[in-house]
């Protein structure tokens, strides 16, 4: 009994220890999707569709599922609610997926990743025309890539600004709607430091550093990236644009947050008077800061005045799919999420993100829950670019991480000029491969 | 100059545990006051008014009630399985002294050295081979042994004394008899800080369900609270805060539960021959 025993005990602690740390190799890789196929020569008996989404669009993938199932019965849906805070989580989820050949048919993706998508995965271009007439196929820009919609834009934000106005009415530093320049801003913000005794203006540079940079930049009238994905912030004008958190800094206007909630908390805690943030933030602050003090999202100012187009933050609807029938069911059921009741689902009225269907903009903005300032999101009607569009999609992650160490950097007081020339080197060097 | 030295070893105690409960404090005090007075500028100690309606948020939207319960059926599960592997583990690496042994106890301290995060992909992989991921054999079974688990039972039973291993031998009891009998119930203060190191950590795991579960049926509590915590349209602090009291609650009992043996365990007690 003993002898035989040890060994059974021996192999135990072995296995123990494979377990606990070791596993198997890698998996298939990803593969080239095939085109939708007219969707009326697909079975959907024959056919399960797999969707993928973050919390966010949960209600609107409800409204599409219904419809899809009342339209064909037949066809199985299996929905993947990934509970992941940000879309870098969620797209390792996917990537990991795809890795173990369970590729999605419809994914969500951040309007910043469509790049690493096209080069990584090879989605198919999304048939826009089967779009319901009421999408506002202006944001299809926002999903374009080389001339072709890859991403159906479904939660649309833009960079803004969020301004305190009773703080502004106290320190008597004007209305936040005069606010159109950085020379606008730094001096209501002196006046309302100068009453609160401590810095009043919050800029985050953790969580959208390259998306607060391309707003700054094309808000002004610059160029952020060139036509092939190289930067083209390095100018005079990007430089002065982007110098705004050193400016800030200098005249300790800024109180040196890096991440973006708590930035929001700041604001909605009264401590800063101006936030500069994503409009999908507009509904929560709402929330947080009930009748505490009045307020109001206005544009970002920029260096220079003017109002450039913003780029589109938010998420979009991407076909993954590598079989031509899933891939037809995938489109069908963009025009089923982005149907005018997808939308009010997707943007309203306890989201506020900009409606991407006119009718849905129209019913949200006629409803009870609209207030001043859900109105400058759900009535968001100007135009719109990519988010980023750099080369080489594979280095996103770390083109963000070089905005971020930037931004960082300024915010902490670095010289602005060397600063932001470090920050164009290293992404061309990145971008160049 | 005795009853002073007690004075402020007693002060230094209550500004321990006061830093130490002031999380908890806030938490509860977030979770019970209206939103807009989460971040109202300086420090209100308590809420205006109450408002628990982020409880019903977090109940409800974020469906706690089946995260806790997946929650709870994986914590036992993997804590379960993991005394069934460690324990014997322990045993032999402890009591049993051969090349074999000394070689996997080295594998056991070089385990101990290796990041979580580092074998997460070949996991994923592992699971989905044997077609469990997504399913909570998936969030169980890549757990089931813990190199931590073997070396902190096995420093236990180090300190039993071989004599009365011998003593139990001459008796007529085997390895398993010895072990059940003997070793176990002496073992007892260190299989239960383990245990409660176990549970703590897969009750608040994040990561892994992240990677391996796609069902909401399957959401952990730390997967349910993320929900509020939505980078893109900002956090909902209030029920985020009720979310944390809810899923900390099973949490703080047990501790209290199993505070003696805990601190038994952890501070090691030496048996004399």
């Amino acid at each position: 009994m003993r002898r035989r025993l040890l060994p059974a005990l021996s192999a135990l602690t072995a296995g123990s220890l494979l377990l606990a740390g070791c596993g198997p190799g890698s998996g298939p890789a990803a593969t080239q999707v095939t085109a939708p196929t007219d969707v009326a020569k697909c079975d959907p008996a024959k056919s399960t569709l797999t969707i993928s989404h973050q919390p966010p669009a949960a209600e609107a993938v409800a409204v599409a599922k219904q419809r899809m199932a009342a339209r064909y019965p037949n066809l199985k849906i299996n929905v993947n609610a990934l509970q992941t805070k940000t879309y870098d989580e969620f797209t390792r989820a996917v990537v990991a997926d795809i890795a173990v050949g369970k590729r999605p048919d419809l994914i969500i993706s951040g309007l910043g990743q469509i790049r690493f998508w096209m080069e990584q995965y090879k989605p198919a271009p999304i048939d826009a025309a089967a779009l319901p007439a009421t999408y506002r196929k202006q944001f299809l820009s926002a999903g374009t890539l080389d001339g072709k919609v890859y991403v159906a834009p479904a939660q649309v934000s833009v960079p803004m600004m969020a301004v305190n106005q009773t703080l502004l009415r106290k320190a008597g530093a004007g209305d936040a709607a005069g606010i159109r320049t950085y020379d606008d801003l730094i001096a209501a913000a002196r006046k309302v430091t100068a009453m609160t005794r401590r810095p009043s203006v919050t800029v985050a540079t953790y969580n959208i550093p390259d998306w607060l940079s391309q707003g700054f930049v094309q808000g002004a009238g610059g160029t952020f990236v060139t036509g092939d994905g190289r930067p083209a912030f390095g100018d005079k004008l990007g430089g002065d644009a982007i110098s705004l958190w050193s400016r800030l800094k200098r005249e300790d206007l800024e109180l040196g947050i890096v991440m973006d909630a708590d930035s929001q908390a700041a604001f909605a805690g009264g401590t800063a008077a101006f936030l500069m943030t994503s409009s999908a933030s507009i509904a929560g602050l709402q929330k947080s800061i009930g009748d505490s003090f009045e307020w109001m999202p206005v544009d970002l100012p920029t260096v220079n005045g003017q109002r450039g187009p913003m780029p589109a933050g938010g998420n979009g609807w991407l076909v993954l799919s590598d079989d031509p029938c899933r891939a037809a069911f995938a489109n069908t059921m963009i025009g089923d999420l982005l149907s005018t009741d997808g939308v009010m689902a997707a943007s309203g009225t306890s989201y506020s993100y900009i409606p991407v269907d006119s009718a849905a903009a129209e019913r949200l903005l006629a409803s009870d829950a609209a207030t001043p300032q859900t109105k400058y999101a759900w009535g968001y009607d100007r135009e719109l670019t990519p988010w980023g569009g750099w080369r080489r999609g594979e280095v996103t992650g770390q083109i963000v991480d070089a905005f971020r160490t930037m931004a960082q950097r300024l915010q902490s007081g670095a010289d602005a000029g060397p600063t932001i020339q470090t920050a164009v080197r290293a992404i061309d060097s990145l971008v160049s491969g | 100059m005795r009853i002073l030295s007690r004075a402020a070893v007693i002060v230094a105690i209550c500004g321990a545990v006061a830093v130490s409960l002031f999380p908890f404090y806030w938490m509860v005090r977030t979770s019970v006051a209206p939103a807009d007075e989460t971040f109202s500028q300086g420090i209100s100690w308590v809420p205006t008014r109450i408002d628990l309606s982020g409880y019903g948020r977090a109940w409800t939207s974020g469906e706690l009630g089946r995260a806790m319960v997946v929650g709870l059926v994986q914590t036992l599960g993997i804590l379960a399985l993991q005394l069934v592997t460690c324990v014997p583990a322990a045993y032999v690496l402890a009591k049993v002294r051969n090349r074999a042994t000394g070689v996997a106890l080295t594998m056991v301290l070089v385990g101990l050295l290796v990041p979580s995060q580092v074998t997460l992909i070949p996991l994923f992989v592992g699971v989905n081979v044997l077609g469990i991921a997504d399913s909570i054999s998936g969030l169980i079974l890549p757990f089931c042994t813990s190199t931590f688990g073997i070396y902190l039972i096995r420093q236990q039973i180090m300190s039993i004394p071989d004599a009365l291993l011998d003593a139990a031998r001459a008796d007529g009891l085997g390895h398993v008899r010895r072990l059940t009998s003997v070793v176990i119930p002496i073992a007892a203060p260190g299989i239960a800080a383990f245990s409660v190191f176990s549970v703590f950590a897969h009750w608040n795991e994040y990561l892994w369900p992240l990677l391996a579960v796609r069902s909401a049926e399957l959401r952990t509590p730390p997967l349910a609270l993320a929900a509020f915590q939505q980078a893109d349209v900002g956090y909902d602090y209030p029920a985020l805060t009720a979310g944390a009291v809810i899923v900390t609650a099973p949490i703080v009992v047990l501790f209290l539960l199993a505070q003696r043996q805990f601190v038994h365990g952890m501070s090691g007690t030496e048996i004399t021959e």
